[in-house]
């Protein structure tokens, strides 16, 4: 339904996305991880049309977003940035939402009690809180009950009971067959509504699948050396990820033993070489923190 | 399908303007504005000429009188200009990309509805101005030196010049983004290097968008071209500014 083929994005030089590829089938959440910077919303932003990669394809239905017959009737999108007018209100925006996606006008205010915002219509959307915005452009989204979701760091500004509301519309959604993509910086986040989580560091993408899979097994070292650069360089080029943590000390998503191997076949002095641990929590917070 | 989808873009950005009280408050501040330049040239103008200015008895005054409408053009140059730079500066440009992402379309559709709404407000402005002119004339018993049709064509010359400058403010305001150097770029080259340039270089004034904007409404300008090729102009100028806004349109949107 959803899909990333080898995108490729960098701006001035510098990688923001690389050679990402997934997909996001009918009636699934993912969730979408990573640090802050890690690349997610540029991901995002390519596969809504308002980015353009530089190589690869992401597509909605094998078309991309802009292709479709029915675009904002296809797929509904919350974006963090997503600004309103401010001086029109809620119930008007969410109207004018519903007509652009062919809906009677009247859809829009059934949408606005949905989520949950029936009791500030008429307020004007300048005086609504963070909360009560992420959850007009939930509305946006939702409007016209479409096939797929894709939702930019939703519970920003949610409170507790708001994001307990928000995971259970989405499982609702995906219940009746929508294809969820849904970002977050924060993996326990997405635990209690991901049918799978993909986690994107450093614009690659590190691990895709179950949670409870994805722990499994799992390993990621910490190693010290003088010559991280080039030690950084050769686990690149094996396949496997890896990241600054200051000068000399890199986090590496791989077991000792392998970090060790690639380091003796480059003949790359190391001083320290310790191992992470294998739950994905645990390495996802280090890859944060690095 | 495509006329379908164009249609229904031009409803969304019809009622997005609808709903915003800047769209009420410019047409309304356009109109007040025209009245009072009429009414102000009406009461102060003498029947024959004085200080430079030429008199109401004449021809040439009473089309200066007749095509000050032309002063919404001000008022509505902003307004396309807030149509496009707007999407920027509130950051609704995402969720306008959301619902139209087809880029060209979604600039084609703004520039229609705010040609519309020039068009609707020029026409307005000319009527005023006439209305304003004619009582006004009638009141201090000076005679009307120019025809029915001439008076039919200084309002479709006004309606005709305030819809181009609706477009190039459309057109501005999406090739520069960001909102208040749009305005202030926009009002500064129209209003005050445009007018100087008049003054210092008159040959080359004429041919400036204020030169060419007074040509179109019927207002007396010495050697200027006639009202078909002025707007043929202008309409060139405004054309070549809408498809500098087009390919900006490609441009990664992050706000």
């Amino acid at each position: 339904m959803l899909a990333f083929d080898g995108v490729c994005k960098s701006f001035d030089g510098r990688a923001a996305v690389e050679q990402l590829t997934f997909e996001v089938r009918p009636g699934t959440v993912v969730g979408f991880v990573g640090p802050n910077g890690a690349g997610k919303t540029t991901s995002l932003r390519i596969l809504l049309g308002l980015v353009t990669p530089d190589s690869g394809r992401a597509t909605v239905r094998g078309m991309t977003y802009a292709a479709l017959p029915d675009p904002p009737a296809t797929v509904g999108a919350a974006l963090e940035s997503q600004g309103f007018y401010p001086g029109r209100s809620g119930r008007r925006q969410l109207r004018i939402a519903a007509r652009a996606c062919g809906r009677a006008p009247a859809v829009g205010d059934e949408t606005l009690e949905l989520v949950g915002l029936g009791g500030a219509a008429d307020g004007r959307v300048g005086d609504y809180s963070l909360g009560m915005r992420m959850r007009l452009s939930l509305g946006c989204a939702l409007v016209a009950e479409p096939s797929a979701l894709v939702l930019d760091e939703p519970t920003t500004g949610l409170d507790r009971d708001g994001v307990r509301w928000l995971w259970g519309l989405l499982r609702t959604q995906a219940e009746r067959g929508c294809a969820i993509l849904v970002s977050s910086h924060a993996l326990h986040e997405l635990e209690q509504v991901a049918d799978e989580v993909a986690i994107l560091v450093g614009g690659r993408l590190v691990a895709i699948g179950p949670i409870a899979e994805l722990g499994a097994g799992r390993r990621a070292t910490r190693v010290r050396s003088n010559s991280s650069d080039r030690l950084m360089v050769a686990l690149r080029e094996a396949g496997i990820e890896a990241r600054t943590q200051d000068a000399d000390r890199l986090l590496v998503v791989a077991d000792a033993a392998s970090v060790g191997r690639i380091a003796l076949e480059q003949g790359i002095v190391i001083s320290e070489l310790h191992d992470v641990g294998g739950d994905l929590g645990q390495l996802f917070d280090e890859l944060r923190r690095s | 399908m495509m006329r379908a989808g164009l249609r229904r873009t031009m409803t969304v950005e019809l009622h997005k303007l609808a709903t915003t009280r800047m769209t009420l408050a410019i047409c309304a501040a356009a109109l007040a504005t025209v009245t009072m330049f009429a009414l102000v040239t009406v009461v102060s103008a003498g029947p024959a000429p004085r200080d430079g200015l030429p008199g109401l008895a004449g021809e040439e005054g009473q089309r200066l009188l007749l095509t000050s409408g032309s002063f919404a053009a001000v008022a509505i140059v902003v307004l396309g200009v807030l149509m496009t730079a707007g999407e920027y500066r509130h950051r609704t440009v995402v969720g306008s990309l959301l619902l139209e992402p087809r880029r060209g379309r979604l600039l084609g559709a703004k520039i229609a509805i705010g040609a519309t709404i020039g068009l609707l407000i020029g026409a307005a402005a000319g009527a005023i101005a006439l209305g304003v002119g004619l009582l006004g004339l009638g009141s201090r018993g000076i005679a009307l030196d120019l025809t029915a049709d001439e008076l039919a064509a200084l309002v479709a010359g006004t309606a005709c010049f305030v819809c181009v400058t609706a477009v190039i403010g459309c057109a501005v305001g999406a090739l520069v983004r960001e909102q208040v150097a749009a305005v202030i770029g926009t009002l500064g080259v129209l209003w005050i290097v445009d007018p100087l340039v008049s003054q210092i270089i008159p040959a080359v004034g004429r041919y400036g968008p204020g030169g060419l904007g007074k040509s179109l409404t019927g207002a007396p300008v010495d050697g200027a071209p006639g009202a078909g090729s002025a707007g043929l102009a202008l309409g060139v100028l405004a054309l070549v500014l809408v498809v500098a806004a087009l390919r900006r349109q490609r441009a990664d949107v992050f706000t």
